[in-house]
């Protein structure tokens, strides 16, 4: 099943709108930061929260405020708190890596979310809204990122980033566009279907008695 | 001036994309030029020449974009990076790539069309409420710049 990863509610566009546009385009489910979590025809609409701190505490007081079933991600910042938040308890992902100065998510924080399991966002807004040198910015950025993701193998979701239904792109689109930062339609695909995987993680069998 | 021999032309492919919203209905110069500025943009003029673009249809919601053949993905990355046509918001979603425009248009489904379901006029500006469809509806706003979308939602069940 596919899920677009970040979508908001509150722009020119209902929750259930944009389900609906985003069942048309062939998504099974979207995550909606700031929305509820229901289900419009086949679409399932899974709540999300972004948390945005400077410092590793603040985000984790946000992350606690999460409602529970909620798809969690931390905004990028600096070097140091991204070393942090990427060792974060509940989180999911890591969201805003185009916004980031240059290494700013680097290996020590690459390897963390491998090792944790916490995915990295790819938000395809800038690539669509954005020209000329803020779009150069985002494909360096995700470029340098699957550098990591192929050192690292932490887990890749990937987004919209649509505060409107006109915002939302369809999976075929998707893939043409991160082939511009060298993803294939393998990863793509592995992008679109990684929610899942990070909402109920497999573990280890514990002997509760 | 006579036509070039078919072995010796260029292979074209067709890209069909779904333009929505399903109130706009494009001009065709004005979607080739936001294709061809996104096409540019994305991959410069050595790019743009490669593709190769034009816009060979626009009918039923859809339009019909050309590209030579080998290029088709280049072009769907760059027609996912188009936002608004003229100064109108919309998006084009890839439908069906072939290298026959009879076959694209075998796949056209025409979306609904829509039904006005109010006007109100607030001094320049004119308000339309469209239903699309048995779920949408639309809020489109006239004025002196144009036209644009200003709402989605969906129909509240009481009024289905």
């Amino acid at each position: 099943m596919r899920t677009d990863v970040r979508t908001y509610a509150g722009g020119d566009t209902t929750v259930e709108r944009m389900a609906l546009e985003a069942g048309a385009l062939g998504y099974g489910a979207i995550v909606s930061v700031g929305g509820p979590a229901t289900t419009t025809g086949p679409v399932r609409v899974i709540p999300g929260v972004e948390v945005a701190a400077e410092r590793s505490h603040q985000a984790l007081a946000g992350i606690r405020k999460a409602p529970a079933g909620a798809f969690v991600s931390v905004r990028l910042g600096d070097q140091s708190f991204n070393r942090a938040a990427a060792g974060l308890p509940g989180v999911h992902a890591l969201s805003g890596v185009h916004r980031c100065r240059r290494n700013s998510f680097d290996h020590v924080a690459a390897r963390t979310a491998g090792e944790r399991g916490v995915a990295v966002e790819l938000v395809l807004a800038p690539l669509v809204r954005e020209r000329a040198g803020l779009r150069q910015a985002a494909l360096r950025r995700y470029e340098d990122l699957l550098v990591l993701h192929a050192r690292y193998d932490f887990p890749l979701v990937l987004g919209s980033g649509a505060r409107s239904c006109l915002d939302l792109r369809a999976p075929r689109a998707a893939s043409a566009l991160c082939r511009l930062f060298g993803l294939d339609a393998d990863g793509v695909e592995e992008a679109f279907a990684g929610v899942d995987a990070l909402m109920a993680p497999t573990g280890p069998v514990r002997v509760v008695e | 001036m006579k036509p070039r021999p078919p072995t010796l032309r260029q292979n074209r492919r067709y890209v069909l994309v779904r333009v929505a919203p399903v109130s706009l209905v494009p001009d065709g110069k004005a979607l080739y030029l936001a294709i061809a500025e996104a096409v540019t943009s994305l991959y410069g003029d050595v790019g743009a020449a490669m593709i190769d673009q034009a816009v060979v249809a626009v009918e039923r919601g859809h339009a019909v974009v050309r590209c030579r053949r080998g290029e088709e993905e280049r072009l769907i990355g760059a027609i996912a990076t188009v936002t608004t046509v003229g100064e109108t918001a919309c998006a084009l979603h890839p439908r069906a790539i072939s290298g026959t425009i009879l076959s694209l248009r075998d796949r056209l489904v025409p979306p609904p069309k829509p039904v006005v379901l109010d006007e109100r006029a607030d001094g320049d500006v004119v308000r339309r409420r469209c239903r699309v469809g048995a779920a949408r509806v639309d809020v489109i706003e006239h004025d002196y710049k144009g036209e644009r979308v200003v709402y989605f939602e969906t129909i509240h069940p009481e009024e289905r």
